[in-house]
This record gives C-alpha cells, structure tokens and sequence, in this order.
C-alpha cells in the first residue's frame, strides 16, 4: 500500500477502505457483493489487506504465558496481607475471628464473635454420635470457621451453615431437625442471639468405626491445577 | 482427563476465604489477564505487575462478585480498567516503547518477528478507548456483545471504536511498510 490509510479514504471505485478493513478482520460477507466481485480495485486492495491482518492474526496465535512463579507471588502478598501487623486495613476486615454480633442494651453493648457461636454449633453437633462435622466447604458470605461451620451475623440474629456426615443407614431429614433443634436451643439459650435459620448440608456417609476423617484432597479433589 | 472441579464451587469456596480455592482460580485464569495486559501494555515486566495487581484485586472484591457475569468477563473488565489506570499513571513525555523481538535466526524468522513487533507497537499507539476493544476482539476472539458487558458500553459502541481502531491499525501498518 501506497498510501497512509485514513478513516475517510475511499479507493478510486468509491468504496471506503474503512469497510473493506472490517470486511478482512471480521472475516464477513461484502457488503456490495456484485460490486466487489467486479471491481479489480476493491480485489486489490483486499488481497493487501488480507496479508496485513494475517500479521494481526499470527500475533493473535502467540500465547504469551506469565511467569510460573506469578501466582505464587500474589498468593504470599494476600498471606502478608492477611497478618494484622502487615496491614493498615481494620482488623475486622482482615482477621475473621473479629466478626461480631451486637446486643445493645442500656447499660453497654455485648458482642459475640462469630467464633463463640460456631463453637456452640460445633458442640451441639458433636452430641449426635451418627453425625460428624466435615471439614471446610465453600459458601458464600458470612464467617467460616477451620471446620466448616458458616455463620452469617447481622446484628441480633445469626444465620448457620454446616456441612455433615452421617453414620450409614442414619435416617438423614430426622438426624438434620434434630441437630438444627439443638443448635437452635444452645446458641440462642447460651448468646442470647436468635437463630434465623441453620442450613444443614449431608454430604457424605460413613460406617462405625471408619476413622476417616475428609481431608481436603478428598473435598476438594486432586484436578485444580 | 481429570474432571475440573467446578467454577462455581471454587468461586463461593474463595468467597468465603478459602485461600486455596483462589489459587486454583487464579492458576485458571491467571493466562487470561497477563495476554491481555502484555497486549494492552506491550511491556512483560508492566504486564506482570498488572496481572499481580489484578489478581490481587480479584480476591479482595470477589466476596462482591455476582455471578451474572462469569468469571472470565470479570476478569477482562478488573484487567482492561488496571491497564486503563496504568496508561493513564504514564506522563504522555514517556510512551510505551515496544519490546525487540529476540532469538530469532534466519533472516525470515527475524523478518516475521518484525512484523509481529510492528502490530504489537501499533496496538500500543491505539487510544486506550479503542485499544482495549481491539485487544479483546482481535487477539481474544470475544463477541461484540461480550466486549460491550467487559467494557460496560453498548454494542454499537463498540463497534464504532472497533472500526476506528483497525482503521488505524491499517493506517500505522501501511505506513511503516
């Protein structure tokens, strides 16, 4: 090509080069058809444009790929950003264990960490013999704790979430009522919260004396990465 | 083939702070923002900064993340606005300069290296405004539709700033022939 390309330049058929340019890099149909297929200017100056953007397409196929290590390095600065020390952020935004919930009375405030509460959870729980509590689980929203009990606060009321297994041959919606009671009964009696709901998820059995605990690899699978 | 654990799976693991389910994505999706970086900035060490920068942010504001959009459109908009924000912390005195092509043996291979160079050093020279939309379109292959949700903008839009940016393109091409 001879000539600077501008958004304006028509070739000397009239048609502009702008159109032929979204024509090539669209790969679509001409918008003239009979007129292109006549017009050797039109022909010509499409073959040049074709060769251009096959540049624009090779570079295209290049897959560029970051560093191995990038991932690595962003994970260690969520970590550094995760410590108290290293962080100008509220602690309540980077230390979980500080999440609260807020009973105001007259005389002071009560404040109940999210931690408290899952620890009532986690004991409850642990009364029923056929049930076992399973490590973390994915959620969205809300205070998670190591084992996997959610808790939403807002204000005087908690929403809980957590993730069970049952013991083989465990009768599954009468074991769940009868830890969602429980639950109920221990965290509102011992925080004086109230319960908005507990969502209970059953996602495994095992038999009696199976000691197996899930580990992570089990939960979350080998295939990540 | 091992079977991917789910997205969605690792996205409300990472919502609810589960660092490991991060990294998972992040390994994911980390390819996705470093080719569209290195595309808008032309630079690796710039487009490496950005994509720390942006996967950094991704786990900051993915508890706020919605999942009307999917995660990969997510990604291209917290990228094309990080490379925005970058383009626009460069005094106007300090254009990008582009990368030599290196490594390269026979004459043919050198000759075809700077013709890649010269596309990449004319996508530097785009606006921004049509830059991105060109990155997006041309080397990641999304839809006008796809484009218009990563660059919250209309359709016509982006086309109309498609259009002038390949025009350009043409232009700088033709004239460094």
């Amino acid at each position: 090509m001879t000539h600077p390309v501008t958004m304006q330049h028509r070739l000397e058929c009239g048609t502009e080069l702008a159109v032929l340019v979204d024509q090539v890099a669209a790969g679509g149909d001409p918008k003239d058809p009979r007129h292109q297929a006549a017009c050797s200017s039109c022909q010509a100056t499409l073959e040049q444009l074709e060769q251009l953007w096959s540049v624009v397409r090779e570079v295209a196929r290049q897959d560029p790929a970051p560093p191995s290590s990038l991932v690595e390095a962003v994970i260690r600065r969520i970590r550094r950003g995760l410590s108290p020390v290293a962080s100008t952020l509220p602690l309540e935004q980077v230390v979980p264990q500080l999440v609260h919930a807020l009973l105001s009375g007259e005389r002071g405030t009560t404040r109940i960490a999210a931690a408290v509460v899952a620890d009532v959870v986690r004991a409850a729980a642990q009364r029923m013999p056929a049930a076992r509590l399973l490590g973390r689980r994915g959620h969205a929203g809300g205070w998670v704790s190591g084992d996997g009990i959610v808790v939403e606060v807002t204000d005087v009321s908690v929403r809980i979430a957590l993730h069970l297994g049952l013991r083989y041959s465990a009768p599954a919606p009468e074991m769940a009522a009868a830890i969602r009671e429980g639950v109920i009964v221990d965290v509102e009696s011992m925080t004086g919260l109230r319960v908005a709901a507990v969502d209970i998820s059953v996602d495994d059995v095992f038999v009696e004396g199976d000691a197996r605990e899930p580990t992570t690899t089990q939960l979350f699978g080998h295939s990540w990465f | 083939m091992a079977l991917q654990t789910s997205e969605r799976y690792l996205i409300e693991a990472a919502q609810a702070g589960d660092l490991l389910a991060f990294e998972a994505l992040a390994r994911r999706h980390e390819a996705l923002v470093y080719r569209v970086a290195l595309r808008m900035l032309n630079r690796p060490a710039d487009a490496e900064d950005a994509t720390q920068d942006v996967l950094l942010q991704a786990w900051r504001a993915l508890p706020r993340f919605r999942s009307e959009s999917s995660l990969p459109t997510w990604l291209y908009r917290l990228t094309t606005n990080r490379c925005h924000n970058v383009l626009r912390s460069l005094r106007p005195s300090e254009p990008l300069a582009a990368e030599l092509a290196s490594g390269q043996t026979t004459e043919l291979e050198v000759e075809q290296a700077l013709r890649l160079d010269a596309v990449k050093a004319a996508v530097v020279r785009l606006t921004p405004q049509q830059r991105a939309p060109f990155v997006l379109r041309e080397f990641e292959g999304l839809s006008y539709v796809e484009i218009a949700e990563v660059l919250e903008t209309t359709v016509p839009a982006i086309k109309s700033r498609l259009h002038r940016a390949r025009a350009e393109l043409v232009s700088a091409l033709s004239e460094c022939r």
